[in-house]
């Protein structure tokens, strides 16, 4: 095969004797032929070895010969692009691997897209996706024609868990779901330790059995090999830990800690209530059309069998891949993209510079160009030859690059708040992020070759001959694309420092809301009211599809004991509490009905259940009538507390005291007409909240009807203690205070006021950090941008300032001029840049908190900023003109 | 004179078939065979010689000639005379077809 042969030219030995062989034989030649009957013998054995091998393999090999010298030569140049790339292809790799984890991820499960969500859809709205009734889920659980797989899970829950013998770790509050057997299976997930439940632990009666999450397993138990088979309290009952699940296992929220088998004997097989969600795997080769089908037939047949609780109620099947409730990691897409933008910038900028730098490059090139083209180089080799310089230099930059990005992951993975997809946590190099930085090093430096590259090999030989000689002006067509590219820098580099900007200023502004409330001092602790206890399912199904449950009236009595206890504490000033939500962890808005209110649909209101005391505790202002108090129960009359915002928008030049307000929701039932006894300041419960009306009621004073997934948060109560003792000293008295309430009562997140505020701005505050870096580094790319060109432009105008210095120009002078060269570009990428962030401020408009789109001051700084830094790189090259000595420079070629 | 393309490669092998020949050989058989018409530079022919001889048309063997001096010969392969086959029906079918073509000028045309 002719290909063999050839690739034999490949070995040097090889070639060393082939050509050893041609020369001998020219030799021979020569001696059998008469003189000059040959002809020219050099031009014959350098035709002869063309023929051989590859040739333009042989030529790559001598371009990357050639670019490799040319990078070793030109040290500095190659240094400062090599920076530049490993920071631009670096903070790529960064924010791409994040994307790769988060939004690029597929589902952890096996074969997503087999896998289906289960819904029953209401008659009145057939797009409604509803829950499912116990029944259903035994019924579709039947069905084995199309699916090969069905389970059903509950909406995420919290319980306890403590160590079987008592106080040997302090007791953990963790949030996890209820589920079937089938869902496991459905999801293609097996444990990594231990075992799944059986459809057997799901029976009334089975021992209690707990999967639970790799981060539980590492976190309290040490990662132990021997944890399946440990027995701990959970929910202050004894239960086994039987499994442990694989750390990129996760289900509906990634805070979820645990699985359990399903089975509240609330929900029987006829109960009506649609508290479950169903999820089933089609079988293979099943189409979603051919399941839906059969679906629509089964939903008729059930209507049928049991009308009481089917009737009218139709099946939907969605894939899972389509539903965003169903994607842990929405939520962060928008800032994820804008994150990427950045990034993007700086790369742009980054190829700018180098590009750059290429042109600069090329000018000292330019004579042996020149003269390689008038000895009959192709323009196609020499653009070729510099085209492979400047890949070569941004894959190296490339490497860099990934180093760089992989140490920022690795920095970032620390900073990062709690609560995240655990993947996050665990990004790792992975081959599709391995392949973008790959891909992206190689674009980039076709992008940024190209230019120059073609700038180069098409200038005239004969021009070029004539520039490179005593001309004052030197590659004016380089210098204006090289001065382009600079304004280019700028223009990118004040986009993203005013985009920064803004959102700095809004996280300043965030950090410096008023809270509503004196975080000094003050020590929080969560009390999760044992299940069971306190609560008990009815029979009657609320309009929200859930169980009714009934709240124990000891639960009151229970918590305002563990308050007089706290506030016993010797060094405790005062104690109080909220449910459902603590101080700066969100809010439930609920539908109110207010005195005087006649709009369609009901105005909204957070709602906010707490003890006596609390206003006091917490140091929030109250400037009307009073504070709750124990006389505050469920046989007095119903009262509740307004803030400010609700008093002033709904009865504005009223007196609120008197006025009577009422929660109106099916998830509350029951909620008796409350009189407003007293007026509060306005408290923020989470960052960046708008003013907002907020409603207030005794914690005692909340009636037993509960829909069930409220009574479940209904039990969690955040106690609020004012003290001056450090937290350490308080810590074992509080948890003793409580024990000595109920025995039963397990204690959990213990930290101070101050920290829990710190911590609601953690997520926003490393995002902020990380844009501001990606600034930064924009603004110091282009700076070096702006240097490299003002650089260039006095060491080829040495002799043009040499001949204005000789004439008598004072050093001022010329400095100036060298400045004013630069601040044209400056200004006219500033100008260009502030267009740029006006639209992008626009996009980010929904980010800002606080701040407009257009803030003044933070454009203002921006420019200043960049302007001035740019001005002071022009500086340095123009005190170097000015000292330009003219009988060198006269020298000067 | 002006080569057709191709038409070296195919005269070169053409010139092989009695006999392996060295290098310049090669040029000299070219050039008595066409009585001098065809002067064949030795700069354009050895490049020639090295592309058929990478195609595997001719090969070549170091050997000592009558004079008793060290010479490369080249000879035919098997491949090399398919080769020559095929050109060399193409060849004289598009002489005869340039031949039709021209026929012999009619009087008084000039």
């Amino acid at each position: 095969m002719t290909i063999w042969r050839r690739l034999k030219y490949l070995l040097p030995s090889y070639r060393r004797a082939e050509e050893r062989d041609l020369q001998d034989e020219l030799e021979s030649l020569r001696a059998i032929a008469g003189p000059r009957e040959l002809g020219n013998l050099t031009i014959a054995a350098e035709n002869a070895r063309a023929v051989r091998a590859f040739n333009w393999l042989d030529s790559v090999g001598q371009d990357v010969r050639y670019g490799w010298r040319t990078l070793l030569r030109h040290r500095r140049v190659t240094a400062v692009a090599l920076l530049s790339l490993a920071l631009g292809i670096g903070a790529n790799t960064l924010v791409f691997s994040l994307i790769n984890v988060l939004l690029l991820r597929p589902f952890p499960y096996r074969d997503p897209d087999q896998v289906v969500k289960v819904g029953f859809t209401p008659a009145n709205n057939p797009t409604q996706l509803s829950g499912l009734t116990r029944g259903n889920c035994i019924s579709l659980g039947r069905i084995n024609g199309v699916f090969d797989q069905f389970g059903c899970y509950t909406d995420p829950a919290s319980a306890s868990i403590a160590d079987d013998n008592s106080a040997a770790m302090a007791p953990e509050r963790l949030t996890g779901i209820q589920l079937t057997a089938g869902v496991p299976r459905v999801l293609g997930v097996n444990p990594i330790l231990g075992r799944w439940f059986t459809d057997a632990e799901e029976e009334e009666g089975a021992d209690r059995v707990v999967v639970i999450s790799y981060g539980l397993w590492q976190r309290r138990f040490g990662g132990n090999r021997d944890v399946p088979g440990k027995m701990v309290r959970f929910d202050s009952e004894p239960a086994a830990i039987i499994g442990v699940m694989p750390v990129e296992f996760e289900f509906i929220d990634p805070r979820n800690d645990y699985w359990i088998p399903f089975r509240s004997p609330a929900y029987g097989a006829q109960s009506p209530a649609r508290i479950l969600s169903g999820l089933a795997r089609l079988r293979p080769r099943v189409e979603i059309s051919r399941a839906q089908s059969e679906m629509d037939a089964l939903a008729l047949q059930l209507a049928e069998e049991s009308p009481e609780s089917n009737k009218g109620w139709g099946i939907q099947l969605r894939h899972l891949m389509q539903l965003d409730e169903m994607n842990l990691t929405g939520q962060y897409r928008s800032a994820l993209w804008t994150a990427l933008g950045a990034v993007a910038f700086v790369l742009l900028i980054a190829c700018a510079n180098v590009a750059g730098l290429l042109l600069a490059q090329g000018t000292s090139q330019q004579k042996e160009v020149a003269l390689r083209s008038a000895l009959g180089s192709g323009r196609w080799r020499i653009f070729r030859q510099l085209l492979t310089h400047s890949i070569l230099l941004s894959g190296a930059g490339g490497v860099l690059g990934a180093a760089v990005g992989w140490t920022g992951v690795q920095l970032l993975r620390t900073a990062l708040p709690p609560g995240l997809p655990q993947a996050v946590y665990q990004t790792h190099l992975d081959p599709t992020v391995f392949l973008f930085t790959l891909t992206l090093s190689l674009s980039c430096g076709l992008i940024v070759g190209i230019a120059p590259a073609l700038q180069i090999s098409h200038a005239h030989p004969l021009d070029a001959m004539r520039e490179s000689g005593r001309s004052a002006t030197s590659g004016l067509a380089r210098q204006r694309l090289r001065s382009m590219f600079v304004a280019g820098q700028i223009a990118l580099a004040l986009v993203l420092l005013v985009g920064a900007g803004l959102m700095l200023h809004s996280l300043l502004r965030l950090g410096s809301e008023p809270l509503g409330f004196d975080p000094d001092n003050l020590l929080t602790l969560d009390v999760q009211l044992p299940e069971g206890k306190f609560r008990r399912p009815t029979t009657t199904v609320l309009a929200s599809g859930a169980l009714e449950m009934e709240i124990h009236p000891q639960i009151y009595l229970t918590s305002e004991r563990i308050r007089q206890n706290l506030a016993a504490i010797p060094g405790v000033i005062i104690a109080s509490g909220i449910a459902i939500r603590p101080p700066m962890g969100g809010s439930i808005n609920m539908p109110v009905r207010i005195e005087g209110q006649q709009s369609a649909e009901l105005p909204r209101a957070q709602f906010l259940p707490v003890l006596p005391d609390y206003f006091k505790t917490l140091g929030i202002g109250v400037t009307q009538g009073r504070e709750f108090g124990l006389q505050d129960t469920l046989g007095s009359l119903p009262i509740a507390v307004v803030n400010e915002s609700l008093a002033r928008r709904y009865w504005p030049n009223e007196n609120p005291l008197g006025k009577h307000i009422q929660i109106d929701t099916s998830l509350l039932p029951n909620q008796p007409v409350r009189q407003v006894v007293g007026v509060v300041s306005e408290v923020m419960q989470y960052p960046g909240q708008d003013s907002r009306p907020q409603l207030y009621v005794p914690y005692g004073q909340m009636p037993p009807e509960h829909d069930e997934r409220l009574s479940n948060e209904f039990r969690r109560i955040t106690f609020v203690i004012k003290t001056l003792l450090p937290t350490a000293e308080i810590a074992g008295a509080a948890i003793a205070a409580v024990a000595r309430a109920d025995s039963s009562q397990a204690v959990y997140n213990i930290r101070t006021m101050r920290q829990t505020a710190y911590n609601s701005l953690q997520r926003r505050r490393v995002y902020v950090a990380l844009i501001g870096i990606f600034g930064i580094i924009a603004v110091l790319l282009a700076v070096v941008g702006v240097y490299g060109v003002m650089a260039q432009v006095v060491s080829q105008r040495t002799t043009e300032i040499g001949i204005r210095i000789a004439l008598g120009a004072d050093p001022a002078q010329v400095r100036s001029f060298v400045i004013r060269q630069g601040s044209v570009l400056i200004g006219a990428g500033l100008l260009i840049g502030t267009a740029g962030a006006l639209a992008v401020a626009r996009a980010l408009r929904s980010a800002l908190f606080g701040v407009t789109a257009t803030d003044p001051l933070t454009f203002a700084a921006g420019i200043l900023t960049l302007g001035g830094i740019a001005l002071l790189a022009c500086y340095l090259p123009a005190r170097r003109a000015s000292r330009i000595d003219p009988t060198m420079a006269l020298r000067h070629e | 004179m002006e080569l057709l393309h191709g038409a070296l490669a195919m005269l070169v092998l053409r010139t092989l078939v009695p006999e392996p020949l060295h290098g310049y050989g090669i040029a000299k058989a070219i050039r008595s065979n066409s009585n001098d018409a065809l002067n064949i530079e030795f700069g354009s022919l050895y490049p020639a010689l090295k592309r058929l001889e990478l195609r595997g048309w001719i090969a070549s063997k170091w050997e000592t000639s009558e004079q008793n001096r060290r010479a490369k010969y080249y000879r035919l392969t098997a491949a090399g005379k398919k080769q020559l086959q095929q050109q060399h029906s193409e060849w004289t079918e598009f002489a005869s077809a340039i031949a039709r073509v021209m026929g012999p000028l009619p009087r008084g045309a000039k």
